[in-house]
């Protein structure tokens, strides 16, 4: 029986080559002591503050880059010292134009995926299926060449779901993804993890890692500041609790931070966040009944569903504190 | 529909989304050649009284030999074309591009996969080469000119083999070119090569030799040239380079710029940990100045192409508009086309001649020719005898005419200049500016460059980008 690896990606104190120089300042790495640990079917989602940073780590992940100390295994198997080479175990995808242009999209996967010995009506039917469940159908037969890059970026990420490739690197930190195509890549994200291999994703959007990524990883100034489940993330850090809709609602936070002592109040626009002041879970409950004694009646008052934006920028604010 | 494509059938594609449509293209393409040949072969007939025919005669004459002949050199132009504007899809830029990376992953084989590229570009420059052939010599047979096929075998090998070179070698080039611009232009240069060869090996020299093109294996023959051999073993050496170098690209990822995405404010350096010696990265300079010289060069070209092709056709209006007693004078030279061969060998029929406009007091020597009016009618004649008078004759009377007949007597008020030289390819342009095909050329065209300039540069910039 074939062993399969369980540790898909192990970083021991990684630090990169590469160096930022600002004006007379030391020179800074641009990665530094990185320590990650990533499983099998598991879904990353890389996050931070500079696309570089993100890029380049996924770049050492994939074994197109080189690191100057530390350790990187990957499946199991070590680090292939000459950089770049195609490892069969690792679908590095980082330029979207892999892509024929002279193609429709069901056309090149199903090109692309000739090599298998399956049969090819069942194949194409599957393929189509696929590309209709994840919501793309209106794609499935239009030219490559008409693809924003962002598409094209999925598409070849459908083509590395179908592959052998134990790891999937998807290293796009600079794109811009528009809702359906988050939805598209969450839900390839599950047939990946489904067959049992493990995604990498880069990106500075929140929800794709919200709706996509079972891990995330926070990056800030070459460190690392976050590695969990994405589940924790925002259980962790994003504190608001209760956001309140209402016309006054900045002219009631006085009279609400004397009734609520044990939590934060801030106000934005038409809005007020009530945050816990610790990690600790609070009672939904209590709040509402105090803000009903006090008389105050909201348009509208809705429990924080904790996304991986607001735990995203609580985990910078505390960083930078 | 099911689709099943192989390497090779998307290959014989190329750069359009059906197979049927890139046989039709191709097909349209052989067609468009033949008929292009056809035209051009024409063309050329209106310039038979000018240097041409003295300098290529190989495609002024009356035979199937002129029209393949001149098909053959136009299905390289076209083809040296053709791989330019379809590098992207002919050659081995897709491996940059890392397409046979997800190719690979997916369980391509990379030698199965250039043996196919190889294959399928030949077959496509096979096919549309020997269909545009075809259809040249069927529309010659229209002309009623005598068919003679030994040389048309010879012809179609030396076609063929100038193509075949110039696929492989710009495939190769192909393998080394890091941008698709690069690519592009060494297409061009594989060209220019290939041309230069055949100058230097004495190609030329056999293959505009119609009696030497009847035999077929005068084109292997070492002793009159040895381009054959140079190209068989440029092929060759070409085709392994190709197989070798495509295998070993085809083993890596090929990173795109990161220059996008690296902090406007840092730099990014490489430090040696043990030497600890800085390497710069990124390549915004370098790409910066590279896309500043396409700009450049284009733009440069474009108005030198523009302007030269307004300034000459300036220049043939202003000749074409010279009437007796009101000759177009450029800086004291009165230029002439000379339309007969009453002065051959001095003045060729056709040839621009340039006259130095005198007065009535500058001495004219026995022996000069001199352009002078009479009755309103111009005239060019060598001075045989001076004095208060001048006679003049003509130095070429046509067979079958009176020796002595257009001998004349010229007054000096009605010398208006004397010979001073003559430029025969201009006096050939001249004329084929006046064929609608050259009125479109200089005419037409830098208008519709000039109107257009803009979208060229964007273009060309995009490109480069």
């Amino acid at each position: 029986m074939e062993h399969v690896p369980e540790r898909v990606v192990v970083m021991e104190g990684l630090s990169s080559v590469e160096h930022f120089l600002v004006g007379e300042e030391r020179p800074r790495r641009v990665l530094d002591d990185i320590t990650l640990l990533i499983k099998r079917a598991e879904a990353w989602g890389i996050n931070g503050t500079s696309l570089f940073e993100i890029k380049l780590l996924l770049e050492i992940m994939a074994n197109i880059r080189p690191y100057d100390r530390g350790k990187c295994v990957l499946i199991e198997r070590g680090m292939m010292r000459l950089k770049r080479v195609i490892l069969k175990h690792v679908f590095y995808i980082g330029s979207p134009n892999m892509l024929y242009n002279n193609m429709n999209v069901l056309e090149f996967l199903m090109f692309a995926t000739a090599r298998f010995k399956i049969n090819r009506v069942v194949l194409q039917e599957q393929i189509f299926e696929l590309i209709i469940s994840i919501g793309l159908g209106h794609l499935s037969l239009m030219p490559n060449q008409m693809l924003t890059k962002e598409e094209k970026a999925v598409i070849t990420l459908i083509a590395a779901a179908y592959s052998d490739s134990l790891m999937i690197v998807f290293n796009f930190p600079e794109y811009v993804w528009d809702e359906v195509l988050i939805n598209a890549i969450a839900k390839i994200t599950s047939f990946i993890r489904e067959r049992g291999k493990t995604l990498m994703l880069a990106t500075q959007n929140c929800l794709l890692i919200e709706k996509a990524c079972s891990h995330a990883a926070i990056m800030k100034d070459g460190r690392l500041i976050y590695s969990g489940t994405v589940e924790n993330f925002r259980l962790k850090f994003d504190r608001v609790e209760v956001i309140i809709q209402d016309k006054a609602a900045h002219a009631m936070t006085e009279k609400l931070a004397l009734l609520l002592p044990d939590y934060k109040l801030d106000s934005k626009d038409e809005s007020l966040l009530i945050s816990s002041k610790d990690s600790e879970a609070s009672d939904h409950g209590a709040i509402y009944k105090k803000i009903v004694e006090s008389g105050f009646t909201p348009d509208s008052m809705e429990i924080n569903p904790k996304t991986v934006q607001n735990a995203y920028e609580e985990l910078m604010r505390q960083d930078d504190l | 529909m099911i689709y099943k494509n192989s390497y090779f059938k998307k290959e014989l594609r190329q750069a359009y989304m059906g197979n049927k449509i890139s046989t039709n293209r191709k097909i349209g393409s052989a067609l468009f050649l033949g008929l292009v040949s056809f035209a051009l072969y024409f063309v050329f007939q209106t310039l038979q009284k000018s240097v041409l025919s003295d300098v290529v005669p190989e495609i002024m004459q009356a035979s199937y030999f002129s029209t393949v002949y001149l098909y053959i050199h136009i299905a390289v132009v076209f083809n040296i074309i053709y791989f330019i504007v379809y590098y992207d899809y002919l050659f081995f830029s897709e491996i940059r591009k890392n397409s046979w990376y997800l190719l690979i992953q997916m369980g391509y084989q990379p030698v199965i996969m250039f043996f196919s590229k190889f294959f399928a570009l030949m077959y496509s420059v096979l096919l549309i080469y020997s269909v545009g052939f075809v259809v040249t010599i069927i529309l010659t047979f229209f002309l009623k000119y005598t068919f003679i096929v030994s040389y048309l075998p010879t012809l179609y090998l030396v076609g063929l083999g100038d193509l075949l070179l110039i696929t492989i070698i710009s495939m190769t080039f192909s393998l080394y070119a890091k941008t698709v611009i690069n690519g592009r232009y060494w297409t061009f240069f594989s060209a220019v090569l290939i041309f230069v060869l055949k100058i230097t090996l004495g190609e030329y020299a056999v293959i505009s030799n119609r009696v030497l093109m009847q035999n077929f294996f005068t084109l292997f023959n070492l002793k009159l040239s040895l381009y054959w051999l140079f190209g068989v073993g440029i092929m060759i050496v070409c085709c392994l380079i190709c197989l070798v170098q495509s295998k070993n690209l085809a083993k890596y990822y090929n990173l795109p710029s990161d220059a996008a995405i690296t902090p406007a404010n840092m730099i990014l350096v490489e430090i040696d940990s043990k030497t600890g010696k800085h390497k710069l990265l990124g390549s915004k300079i370098k790409e910066g100045w590279r896309s500043r010289i396409v700009d450049t060069v284009t733009t440069l070209f474009l108005i030198v192409f523009i302007c030269a092709a307004l300034a000459f056709n300036l220049f043939v209006i202003l000749i074409n508009a010279s009437t007796p007693g009101q000759e177009v004078t450029i800086r004291g030279v009165i230029p002439f086309v000379f339309s007969t061969s009453t002065m051959e060998p001095e003045i060729m029929i056709n040839d621009l001649a340039y006259f130095q406009k005198v007065d009535v007091q500058y001495p004219i020597e026995k022996g000069q020719i001199i352009l002078f009016e009479q009755n309103n009618v111009l005239y060019v004649e060598r001075v045989i005898k001076t004095g208060n008078q001048l006679t003049v004759d003509i130095d070429n009377y046509p067979p079958m005419s009176q020796i002595g007949a257009m001998k004349k007597t010229v007054t000096r008020p009605e010398v208006h200049g004397i010979y001073r030289g003559r430029n025969r390819w201009l006096g050939a342009l001249i004329l084929f500016a006046n064929t609608i095909v050259g009125r479109l050329l200089f005419l037409l065209v830098p208008a519709v460059l000039l109107f257009y300039q803009g979208k060229i540069y964007k273009f060309f910039k995009k490109d480069n980008q």
